[in-house]
Formats: structure tokens, sequence, C-alpha cells
């Protein structure tokens, strides 16, 4: 459940989420990347976002392209390559096991009701 | 001279790697809808890294025809919007994408004779292959 103020997104998990993101609607532009994440009750900074994806781009994980609009300005939409299709695999897996990692710390230290 | 690993030493490719930097926002942010004029304050947060040293071609880009300032704030011309997309794609994807191993994969060496040079002073200097910020 999202909580009244968002949560920072550690930057370290930022390019898991945005392969993540991508994987699930194809297609997408920064703003709205960076809104799923805000989705999810978590907050990210739209730079570290627009970094995030150029060093995904750089190491094949994604690519990108300008899209012409009648309406407006040229917007930047990315793709997942298949490359990166795979490292989403790979994300997801991790990002499973930090969960069940952090879950079952949080049983062992009795700290799985909300703290008052 | 510039503490980023990923940023060019030499000044000829710094000149030319800021220009496509800060363009390449502009454009970005100009795409997302944020508006045609920026603060610079808001360039500065995308640059990342060594963002203050990119900060200081601002001035030269809008005197190179590239940007028009008005007061503090900074705007694509016409002429940066015509090296907009396309440009980006095709006349610094050789630099965006060094080639050969001596340091890592994104290390500005791999662009220049100059650019080697530069780098191994830097290395000698700090004593070890860059590192990046970049989150990943």
């Amino acid at each position: 459940m999202a909580a009244d103020t968002p949560t920072e997104l550690p930057r370290r998990f930022l390019p898991d989420f945005l392969l993540l993101s991508l994987k699930s609607r194809d297609r997408s532009y920064g703003y709205e990347l960076c809104q799923a994440v805000q989705a999810m009750g978590l907050s990210a900074d739209l730079a570290a976002v627009y970094r995030s994806l150029r060093t995904l781009q750089r190491r094949d994980l994604v690519d990108s392209s300008w899209q012409p609009s009648d309406s407006g300005p040229d917007r930047r939409v990315y793709v997942l390559t298949d490359t990166g299709r795979r490292a989403a695999a790979e994300s997801a897996r991790e990002l499973a096991r930090i969960r069940d990692g952090l879950t079952a710390a949080l049983v062992e230290f009795d700290v799985t009701s909300p703290v008052p | 001279m510039s503490t980023d690993p990923t940023a060019p030493k030499s000044q000829a490719l710094a000149a030319l790697y800021w220009r496509s930097e800060i363009l390449q926002v502009m454009y970005w942010l100009r795409g997302e809808g944020f508006g045609d004029v920026v603060d610079p304050g808001l360039i500065e947060r995308f640059l990342g890294v060594d963002a203050a040293i990119g900060m200081t071609y601002l001035d030269r880009l809008a005197d190179e025809g590239y940007l028009v300032r008005d007061g503090d704030w900074y705007a694509l011309s016409q002429f940066g919007l015509e090296h907009g997309a396309s440009e980006f794609a095709s006349s610094f994807s050789d630099l965006t994408k060094p080639t050969h191993g001596e340091c890592s994969d994104d290390c500005w060496c791999h662009a220049s004779v100059d650019e080697a040079e530069a780098c191994l002073a830097h290395r000698l200097q700090h004593g070890s292959e860059h590192d990046h910020d970049d989150g990943l």
C-alpha cells in the first residue's frame, strides 16, 4: 500500500525498476517511467531516471529513438532490447530474493506489524 | 579539469562532450513537456557527475547560437533544435560508445590519442581505473 509520503526508491534498484517497467509496457517515455515508480508509492528523481536510462542504453539493455509528434516536440521513446529482456528477468529474480530475505529478517526480528 | 571519469579530459573533446550532453538534456526535457526555457539548476541535476564543469559551457553554447539566454534561464535556439535527435544519434555515437578496452568500456580514452594521453595521466595521478557513478 502506498504511504502518504512516498519513500524514495533506493538508487541501487532504479535500473531494475526501469527494466521491469519497460518489460511490462513494451515502450515508454522518461516521465511515464518516473510516474510508474510513483504509482507504487515510491518516488524517483527524473534526473536519475534520465541518467539511468542512458546507462542502460550504453549497455545495450535499452534502445531509444526520437518519436516525432504533430502536436508537440519530439519525444524520446525507450524499448527493451533482447539483452534487456533477459536482464529484466534476472532483475525480477534478484528483487524477489531480496524481498524474501527482508521478509525473513522482519519475521526474525518480529517487526512484521507496522511500528507505531 | 574534469574529475568525472566518464567525461573527456582534453579541451576539444570536452567542449564537444558538454555541448552534446547539455543539448541532449534540453531536448529531452522539452520532449517530456518541461517547456522550452530551462532553469540552469535543472540542467545541472540531469548532467550528473561533474555537472558543475558542464555548467560553465552554457554561456559558450549561447555564444555559439545553440542556446538563447533569458535572464538566468536558457532555451534551445532554432539552431540548437535543428541539432536535435538525428544529430545526437549519428554524430556522437562513436564518442558515446568507445570500443577498445585499456580502461573501462565507457572511458573517453578510446576517443582519440589526445584523450588517451589525458586519461593515462589522470589514472597515473589517481592510481586506479575509473569508476562510474551511474547507479548500475
